[in-house]
């Protein structure tokens, strides 16, 4: 048996059958199945469990509620494992964050002596006076700030994300959130009850865990929950429109949306502020009763309880039947106030010490020994009554669990007689019942529940006898100000962020005298457990400076997420849609290595694992002899109707009014702000009937625009999405004509079918359109058929090609055929606010139109451009100088620009690039320096654009066939 | 709003919509400085606006009503020139 567990408890969590060991700051310790990491810890007879954010102090388990930042861990690969949630690991080894040099001999606890020089908002005042320290403070505040340490290269945690759809959500399964389910079951209606705890019961598990009144409830509410989806472990996070919440559960992230939610998540037990209230052995004592029923452990063996309302009292009493020794009960108020309990209490014989206070907790070696106890109002140097214990159980109070309620903006108001903040209005769909509610006996609560119920029947329109709703508690169970100044100081208010009663009155001094200024400039709350326990306090300590009222003071405002969320489980698994052409078969039997462009799989390059330089020789084949690449992810929009030419015109910057039948001709699309959105080429192949391709990955969005312009200006004209319609091979290279013509229908010479012309032809006897295109500088036909058509076809003219020495070729060898062309890739050569007049495309604008998407900014942009992309070749021939895209262009001290492509060109015997830079610095045979990612400097030139064939006579050669 | 009530095509999730604004509206408008004003200073208070709205799935355009203080949708037409 350990230390500090117990004989068994009824209804306890732990099955004592398995038992497995794990590491804790290299010790080994056993747990029970059942067990969180922190109560075998507890079990095991430790108390201090971490360090303190801040001052590194020594601390222990203090709430035990899922939000006790007091002990955070981690292992090699997961970080800010919450040790009051998780369930340890057989064989894993955990570490406390936050220490240098271990848990026990931390460095970090020689800090508490810099305190006086740091004081709070220190961010704001040291780090920046005088200048040149800022980076010494800079270095301080990073090396400081933060838990735990990212695992960069561990294996990702991903977590699935599932939509859900419900009829009603209950939020906390405790005595109004059970009695709420069980009223709604049986009716046909999807009900999903989610908890956070490993179990349901909620306080009725421990607060109320031998009271039969209170279990027989349990049983028979949970018997009653024929059909009801019980979620345990489930942590609603979030409350959004439309009410949409997220779930975070250990196996998946759901998104559940309800027609209603019932908010039963009950209230959080607040700390009371004295001196050194952080030692470990100060718990609430709801934690204690947690870590005795739930995990048959003894918090401490001689107590002494705080309180402050009356549940310390029943807590008191339980937890001496338990066996945990209670020195005494110190309550803030008069014993007398609080009716039978007092009577109680001496009938068990528990010692109450009336009208008095913890004035200090002492502690020994980083534990508990004594507390100091003054009578309430005694003057400063009176002598405390000092009781030795090594356990203070405190309960002073709650703060309703209200934040999913705040985040969709429901009202509050403070009710004196429960002392507490209760709902006041809440917006349609949503609920409230049980404590957080302000209703606390266990009957109110389960009829709270139950009147809940009966309007969510009611907003569902289903015929239900009414429940009416009980009236709140009038015993307040909220004590108004268990703040307690001490000349030491030492009196935390925030446990995460080591926030001192000293520095919220520093914070008002200075003016901080908003609940949300006074957060950010002290941090209070903004710890992992985001003000759960802190806000309250701090709330009261303004409220009093200031004397208003605590609604006057206000609560900071409550953002998704109530508990820390793991990354993993917002990304979601990494599921996107990945479209493929028809020839994925013929790209992979030729060893493709695939590349990711849009939502497309594209070819980057073929012969995978062959030697040599298989891209070097895929440009070869197109520039000397022919090559083919699949084009099929071309946006391929088909446009007719009468009013189909008056549509591109609004569309595109150019006039295709003198675009004749049977010939193509490249286009621009800007938005209204003159940025370069899309390219294409446009074929006419009717008078009121053109086909036009977009870019890979704007294919939607450019027919999105087209519908959209086409609606707008009421267009006689229809706009047909043909991308997945249509297969496209582009077949380029001085030897294209020889290999197309045996399979081709029409003449392919020159003459016959010129640069830039558009047929309708058939080729192995299947109807396609051909485009004389010139993108990669050669003669070239994009050939676009039907997709059943394609594989075939790919495969015959690799076949008949063999004899010209044909070669597929990738994304990388197009690209650098264009890049030698000069022809600009929207999206990598243009940027978010690129137009045509800082590129070479200035000739596709024509002002002349009365009307384009563009026109009016372009107008005005005209002779403002202050940036131009222009070519440039490097100074070195070295082949694999790293010079990449993105990589900057240096004058002086200045950035002058940007590369935004780049490449070895095979026929130039050098470097060659554009890139997008200052006008300043865009004239021809201006000389610049480029910085490599290593930080060396290359120099480079301006030269004009195409660095290949200028008078594009290879893509017009009427040799060939 | 996460399901959006569409009375011409029904309750469908939020996210299959495009919310295009209003921008388009500058294409009338004949003097271009006005345009570029419109463009760039446009309106950003929360009253009722008329947006345009690409339903993806079905790839229709609306002309949305909207009072997007509330985020409260007034009336919904299909825009021209589409058909159901």
């Amino acid at each position: 048996m350990s230390a500090r567990r117990l004989p068994p408890v009824a209804g306890e969590w732990i099955d004592r059958s398995r038992e497995l060991t794990f590491s804790f700051e290299g010790a080994t310790y056993r747990a029970f199945e059942g067990d969180v990491i922190t109560s075998a810890l507890i079990a095991a007879g430790r108390t201090m469990l971490g360090r303190s954010f801040k001052y590194h102090r020594p601390r222990g388990v203090f709430s035990l509620a899922n939000h006790d930042a007091n002990v955070i861990v981690e292992t090699a690969s997961r970080i800010n494992i919450r040790a009051d949630v998780e369930a340890p690991v057989a064989g894993e080894i955990y570490s406390a964050v936050n220490t240098t040099g271990g848990l026990e001999r931390d460095f970090g606890r020689h800090l508490g002596w810099l305190a006086p020089f740091l004081p709070v908002g220190f961010y704001y005042k040291i780090g920046h006076k005088p200048r040149r320290l800022f980076p010494y403070f800079e270095k301080l505040i990073r090396h400081a700030s933060g838990l735990g340490r990212v695992a960069v290269g561990q294996p990702r945690d991903r977590l699935p994300f599932v939509r859900e759809y419900c009829d009603v959500l209950v939020v906390g399964a405790g005595a109004a959130g059970l009695a709420a389910a069980a009223a709604l079951a049986g009716r046909g209606l999807r009900v999903i009850v989610a908890d956070e705890n490993a179990r349901v019961g909620g306080s009725l598990g421990y607060a109320q865990a031998d009271e039969p009144a209170a279990q027989a409830f349990l049983a028979d509410s949970v018997a009653a929950l024929d059909g009801v989806e019980v979620w345990t472990g489930a942590t609603a996070v979030g409350l959004y429109g439309d009410l949409e919440c997220p779930v975070v559960r250990p196996d998946r992230l759901s998104a559940v949306t309800a027609r209603a939610i019932v908010i039963a998540t009950g209230v959080l037990e607040q700390p009371a502020v004295f001196h050194n209230n952080d030692l470990p052995g100060v718990m609430t004592t709801g934690a204690a009763q947690r870590l005795v029923h739930r995990y048959a452990v003894a918090p401490c063996s001689r107590a002494v309880v705080l309180a402050g309302n009356p549940e310390a009292y029943r807590a008191a009493i339980d937890l001496k039947q338990h066996g945990v020794g209670i020195e005494a009960i110190v309550d803030l108020e008069d014993p007398e106030s609080r009716g039978e309990l007092a009577g109680l209490a001496q009938a068990a014989g528990l010692r109450v010490v009336g009208r008095s206070f913890v004035h200090a907790a002492q502690g020994r070696d980083g534990r508990l020994v004594e507390v100091e106890v003054l009578p309430l109002g005694a003057s400063p140097g009176a002598t405390p009554q000092r009781l030795p214990c090594d356990g203070l159980l405190v309960s002073v109070g709650y703060a309703p669990a209200a934040q999913l309620l705040h985040q969709l903006r429901a009202r509050f108001a403070f009710d004196a007689a429960v002392g507490q903040m209760v709902p006041a209005g809440l917006p349609a769909g949503l609920y409230a019942a049980g404590r957080v509610n302000g209703v606390f006996e266990l009957d109110a609560r389960i009829a709270d529940g139950r009147a809940a119920a009966a309007e969510v029947l009611g907003t569902l329109g289903i015929p239900t006898a009414g429940a009416p709703r009980p009236p709140r508690t009038n015993v307040r169970q909220s004590h108004p100000q268990p703040l307690f100044e001490h000349p030491k100081r030492k009196n935390f208010v925030d446990f995460d962020e080591d926030i001192q009663l000293h520095d919220l009155r520093t914070a008002c001094r200075e003016g901080f005298d908003n609940v949300e200024l006074l957060k950010r400039f002290t941090t209070n709350g903004m710890g992992p457990s985001q003000g759960k326990h802190s806000h309250l306090n701090a709330s009261r300590f303004l409220a009093g400076y200031h004397g208003q009222t605590l609604e006057q003071a206000g609560t900071p405002t409550a953002r998704p997420f109530y508990q820390p969320v793991a990354l993993g489980a917002l990304a979601g698994r990494r599921r996107r849609l990945v479209l493929e052409t028809p020839l994925v078969a013929e790209h992979e039997a030729a060893g493709v290595q695939w590349m990711e462009a849009g939502s497309w799989n594209r070819p980057a390059r073929y012969r995978r694992g062959a030697p040599g330089d298989p891209v070097r020789e895929e440009y070869l084949a197109v520039r000397e002899r022919v090559g083919l690449i699949d084009v099929g992810t071309l946006g391929k929009i088909e446009v007719f109707g009468r009013d189909a030419l008056e549509l591109l015109n609004l569309a595109y910057t150019s006039d295709q009014t003198k675009l004749r039948v049977g010939m193509t001709r490249y286009m621009v699309m800007t938005d209204h702000k003159g940025t370069i959105a899309d390219d294409g080429v446009l074929g006419r192949f009717g008078e009121r009937h053109y086909y036009l391709t977009a870019g890979t990955g704007h294919a939607l969005a450019t027919y999105r625009s087209l519908k959209q312009l086409a609606a707008f200006a009421k267009l006689d004209v229809e706009v047909v999405d043909r991308t997945r319609h249509m297969a496209a091979i582009n077949v380029a290279g001085p030897r294209t004509r020889e290999l197309l013509q045996p399979l081709v229908d029409i003449d392919l010479g020159a003459a016959a079918f010129p640069f830039l012309a558009a047929r309708e032809a058939k080729i192995g006897g299947v109807p396609a359109r051909f485009m004389r295109v010139g993108f990669v500088g050669e003669v070239g036909f994009e050939i676009h058929l039907p997709p059943s058509a394609a594989g075939a076809l790919w495969r015959e003219l690799l076949t008949r090609g063999q004899a010209f020495g044909i070669c597929p070729f990738g994304v990388e060898a197009q690209r650098l055929l264009r890049l030698e062309k000069g022809h600009l890739i929207v999206g990598q050569d243009t940027d978010g606010v690129t137009h045509p007049y800082e590129t070479n495309l200035a000739w596709t604008v024509s002002l002349a139109k009365p009307r384009f998407v563009g026109r009016a900014a372009l107008e005005y942009l005209k002779d403002r451009a202050t940036r131009m992309t222009v070519g440039f070749t490097t100074e070195h021939r070295d082949p694999r100088l790293p010079l990449e895209e993105s990589h900057l262009a240096i004058a002086g001290r200045d950035i002058v620009g940007r590369v935004t492509s780049v490449g070895f060109s095979p026929t130039l015997d050098r470097t060659v690039g554009i890139a997008m830079l200052d006008k300043t610095h865009a004239a021809l045979d201006t000389p610049l320096t480029f910085r490599l990612t290593n930080g060396t400097l290359v120099g480079a030139r301006v030269v004009a654009l195409p660095f290949y064939d200028p008078d594009n006579a290879r893509q017009k050669a009427e040799g060939g066939a | 709003m996460k399901i959006f009530d569409c009375p011409i095509i029904g309750r469908r999730p939020i996210g299959e919509f495009i919310n295009a604004g209003g921008g388009i509206g500058v294409l009338a408008e004949d003097d271009p400085a006005k345009a570029r004003r419109a463009m760039l200073f446009g309106d950003g208070t929360a009253r009722t606006k008329r947006e345009w709205w690409y339903h993806r799935p079905s790839q229709l355009w609306f002309v949305i009503e909207r009072e997007t203080a509330s985020d409260t949708v007034l009336g919904v037409t299909l825009a021209s020139g589409e058909t159901r």
